[in-house]
């Protein structure tokens, strides 16, 4: 594991992309010991441009922005990471059924997945949301996220593992006694990680994407901070008329912060782990 | 005759360099040898000594991993000696396909497969040679060779998928030899093929060494199609050549060790005689012993095998071999 | 008709049908039609024949990989079809274990090659104590020591190729399905794996099937031999008589395109080949009619049965 993290630190991506997640993690840890309450207005001066104690500045609201980012990060990761986590799942189960078993269950999955994949996504959400806006806590918005973030992916994973199964080592791992379940587990795991990790991190920038989205119109629980109800609050007050430039620039570079490193994270650990890369490595260390 | 390829001292290595390590894989390990004109030479060896590399390398292919580290490959070009090491990119392309032809392996699937047969050689003949008149400059030439090589000319009309794999194999050696090139490059031209198509081909290429007048270097490790087809044997083990001679004078009065495991382990048809492969496998080029590279397997080692390399010496006349069992140098050394 | 207590496998009128294309243009490529044949106790039988035509596709059915169209396969009597639960299936393939063509393949290029003989050894009920895979490896000439914990890109073909039917050698198998080992090997190292088909058969007394297209090593190690053509046994018997003296037309000019390793016996006859189409699969009557120089109106029409003619068994309306 150690040796796989070092590796991965010579490549310059990983690097940064690793420090501006740790960054952040950071600072999520911190909203744990904020002095503020979030949900509260007019703790502190208003529209304070930054400066000490206030680094970030203060809101129209009258929050401090910094304080108000650290929550707004927290919650914004905790969406993407129940989101994808839970996608991350449902993908697997139905792709890696749907690709071995075949036959009338491969087409009965398949044929709801790609009603998934067809839904238009957006209508929909916006939809939901604007029904249940009160009750939409970060946790459901999650779950609902989740929903619609496995249909492609199952797809991706189930041609994976009908190209594994025709391949000659199946049938040496049944002619080895091995049973269904062993088998797909033992032997194409391996080659489904990359493509979890990879969907994985895709999928949580997708998700803060729309969470963003959802909120800038609207549609979220504007109370709950995240990065995108930062956003839709300095939207809403005309920070940038009024010249508070503070307001709307400080969630706007964490999210670039946030989706780039996310991006580098994705590239580079996917082509560390890529199959073709990993069996060159692998006979070396021994030489 | 005179020699249409020679290499001196060449050395070509695949390097893999990680921060950790460096690894050297050293498939063409000091190869010097003369090519003669119009000749069908067979280079035979395992998958793993390096003669695919060999071809490569001399084909001047060598692409990053391979490097080429050491020596010079000359190549006769209208009377001159020419180091194809030292060329430009641009003189370099010239000499491609019009003098140096290669086919590599498994290069039946090389034909694009969404054009038609014909598109594939107009594209390539219009790459190297401006065409003024179809009719003259394409068309004309282009019927005559495939009559000559006895290809049907519907093949013309077909997609590559249309085509079994043999009927592939041949017309892309075609392709590769329309150009009239002086040298033949072919790497494992008939492995992956049916008896019956590998027979056609071996044919086609006979046909295209005796129409052409040129030098063909195959490259296979079966040893049947070389006792069919090639003039002049090279056997290679371990990134160098371990024996040089006529294919009669081979087969029949092999010298070195190994190559006398080859021939006793070839089956034959009607001879039910117990049959044995050399024991032990081949070294790791990236990992060759010190010495001879066969010294590990070879029945008939002494201390000097281990130690040093025996070069490549004639010992009988026009066949080389190089092994101190036979050597020369071991009369001087006693 | 042979004693059925000294056969171990035997196929009975096997046919697959494959259904090619979809929609409104499908057509049925009959990839094996008719094939009869057994193999015996301590006997290496050879199925030889071109790429195409149709050998791999009887293995899968045999060791139960493939569904057949039509017909049957028994082992030891009983019909192997008939093995549905896994514990059934799993005493079939404890007796008949199989070795296949690439030895890259045989293994997961991401898993430890030694993991799969330790799962063999597990999974077939003995336990380390056995030391089962260390006697396998023994037998193929192999040590423990060469083998364990590496990953297949560390060895070469042939020598996964060896560990390959170690792994099949662990269950003590009685029938060892061989699908063109030794193609992807190096000609100088084949001989020695082929050599231990030999063994196997005379010390250990297990039986194989070996599947192939190259006639020089099947002459060389079998007892009997099938030479199939486009999906169906054409020619069958001892391989001295079959591959010495052919009979059938086929067999004739498969035996001499064969080249020969000395440069004395070099072909001295030109071939042209017309295209080999894959209209040879579905001619009516023989497939070989379009190519046999002694080809009659009879065979077109009408597929040859199986004809008895001078110690062997030919499909060819010569012999009638």
């Amino acid at each position: 594991m150690l040796e796989a993290f070092k590796e991965l630190m010579k490549d310059g991506r990983f690097k940064f992309a690793f420090i501006v997640i740790c960054v952040l993690a950071f600072m999520s840890i911190l909203s744990f010991f904020s002095p503020y309450d979030p949900l509260r207005w007019n703790v502190v001066p208003r529209d304070r441009p930054p400066s000490w104690p206030h680094i970030f500045g203060t809101t129209s609201q009258g929050q401090d922005l910094f304080w108000q980012s650290t929550f707004a990060i927290r919650n914004s990761l905790t969406i993407a990471l129940i989101a994808s986590g839970i996608s991350r799942v449902i993908a697997i189960i139905v792709g890696l059924v749907s690709g071995y078993k075949g036959g009338t269950v491969d087409t009965v999955l398949m044929s709801i997945n790609d009603s998934f994949v067809v839904m238009p996504l957006l209508p929909i959400l916006i939809l939901i949301a604007s029904v249940i806006r009160e009750n939409l806590n970060m946790v459901m918005l999650g779950i609902i996220l989740s929903l619609f973030g496995w249909a492609w992916d199952a797809r991706v994973i189930r041609s994976q593992i009908l190209s594994l199964r025709e391949r000659e080592f199946t049938y040496t791992a049944i002619l080895s006694g091995t049973k269904t379940f062993n088998l797909v587990v033992k032997e194409y795991f391996p080659f489904i990680i990359p493509i979890i990790f990879a969907t994985l991190i895709n999928n949580m920038i997708w998700a803060t994407g729309m969470e963003v989205t959802l909120a800038i119109l609207g549609l979220s629980n504007t109370e709950i901070p995240t990065i995108g109800t930062m956003i839709h609050w300095a939207v809403n007050y005309q920070s940038i008329l009024l010249g508070y430039w503070w307001w709307i620039l400080t969630p706007v570079i964490i999210s670039v912060f946030l989706f780039v490193a996310l991006y580098l994270l994705s590239t580079s650990l996917s082509e560390y782990l890529d199959p073709r890369t990993r069996i060159q490595r692998i006979g070396k260390a021994k030489e | 005759m005179l020699n249409i390829l020679k290499t001196e001292n060449l050395k070509s290595y695949y390097i893999f360099e990680t921060p950790t390590e460096k690894k050297e894989v050293k498939a063409v390990n000091d190869v010097s040898i003369d090519i003669e004109e119009d000749k069908i030479y067979g280079v035979a060896g395992e998958s793993g000594c390096g003669k695919s590399t060999f071809l490569k390398t001399v084909c001047g292919l060598a692409e990053p991993p391979l490097r080429i580290v050491g020596g010079t490959i000359y190549y006769l070009v209208n009377g001159k000696y020419v180091d194809i090491t030292k060329l430009s990119q641009e003189e370099y392309r010239k000499l491609r396909w019009e003098y140096i032809s290669y086919i590599p392996q498994g290069s039946m699937s090389a034909l694009n497969p969404i054009i038609r047969v014909k598109e594939s050689f107009k594209d390539f003949v219009t790459a190297h040679k401006k065409i003024k008149d179809e009719q003259k400059d394409f068309e004309e030439p282009l019927r005559k060779h495939l009559n000559a090589l006895g290809l049907p000319m519907r093949v013309l009309k077909s997609y590559p998928h249309q085509l079994s794999g043999g009927m592939r194999q041949r017309v892309t050696i075609a392709l590769a030899t329309i150009l009239n090139p002086r040298i033949i490059l072919a790497d494992e031209p008939t492995t992956a093929l049916d008896v019956v198509a590998q027979r056609a081909v071996i044919q086609l290429l006979k046909d295209i060494q005796s129409l052409q007048k040129n030098t063909i270097i195959l490259v296979t490790h079966d040893m049947a199609v070389h006792a069919n087809i090639a003039d002049r044997m090279l056997i290679m083990y371990a990134g160098v050549f371990v024996e040089e001679a006529d294919t009669e004078e081979l087969f029949e009065n092999p010298l070195h060790p190994y190559t006398k495991f080859l021939i006793g382990s070839l089956p034959k048809m009607g001879d039910k005689s117990y049959k044995v492969s050399a024991p032990g496998s081949p070294p790791s080029l990236a990992n060759l012993p010190q010495g001879c590279p066969f010294h590990p397997r070879c029945p008939y080692v002494m201390d000097i095998c281990k130690n040093e390399r025996p070069a490549l010496v004639e010992t009988k006349p026009s066949h080389k071999v190089s092994c101190f069992l036979n050597s020369k140098e071991r009369i001087q050394n006693d | 008709m042979t004693n059925s207590t000294e056969e171990l496998i035997r196929t009975e009128k096997l046919q697959k049908i494959f259904v090619v294309g979809g929609g409104f243009a499908r057509s049925k490529l009959v990839a094996v039609d008719d094939v009869n044949f057994h193999v015996k106790k301590n006997e290496i039988f050879t199925l030889a024949g071109e790429s195409g035509c149709g050998k791999s596709t009887v293995s899968k059915m045999l060791l139960g990989f493939l569904e057949p169209s039509e017909g049957n396969v028994y082992y030891k009597g009983k019909d192997v079809a008939n093995l549905k639960k896994w514990k059934e299936k799993k005493g079939f393939m404890k007796e008949v274990q199989s070795i296949f063509q690439n030895p890259f393949e045989t293994f997961n290029p991401l898993r430890k090659v030694d993991s799969y003989l330790y799962d063999t050894q597990k999974h077939y009920g003995m336990s380390k104590k056995d030391k089962m895979v260390e006697e396998a490896l023994e037998a193929v000439g192999l040590d423990i020591s060469e083998v364990k914990g590496r990953y297949p890109n560390e060895f070469s073909g042939g020598q996964l190729q060896r560990i390959s039917i170690a792994r099949a050698l662990i269950t003590r198998p009685s029938l060892l399905i061989a699908d063109e080992p030794v193609s992807m090997v190096d000609a100088s190292l084949r001989m020695s794996i082929v050599n231990l088909f030999k063994e196997l058969r005379d010390n250990r007394h297990v039986s194989v099937l070996y599947i192939t297209h190259d006639l020089a090593t099947a002459y060389y190690v079998s007892d009997r031999i099938g030479i199939m053509f486009r999906g169906n046994i054409i020619e069958m018997g001892d391989v001295e008589q079959v591959l010495m003296n052919p009979k059938h037309p086929y067999t004739q000019m498969l035996k001499e395109s064969i080249p020969e390793a000395d440069p004395n016996k070099k072909w001295t006859e030109r071939i042209s080949i017309k295209e080999l189409e894959t209209e040879e699969y579905m001619r009516k009557g023989c497939k070989f009619a379009g190519r046999c120089p002694y080809v009659m109106d009879k065979c077109k029409d009408n597929m040859p049965p199986e004809l008895q003619a001078e110690n062997r068994m030919v499909r060819c309306w010569l012999y009638e």
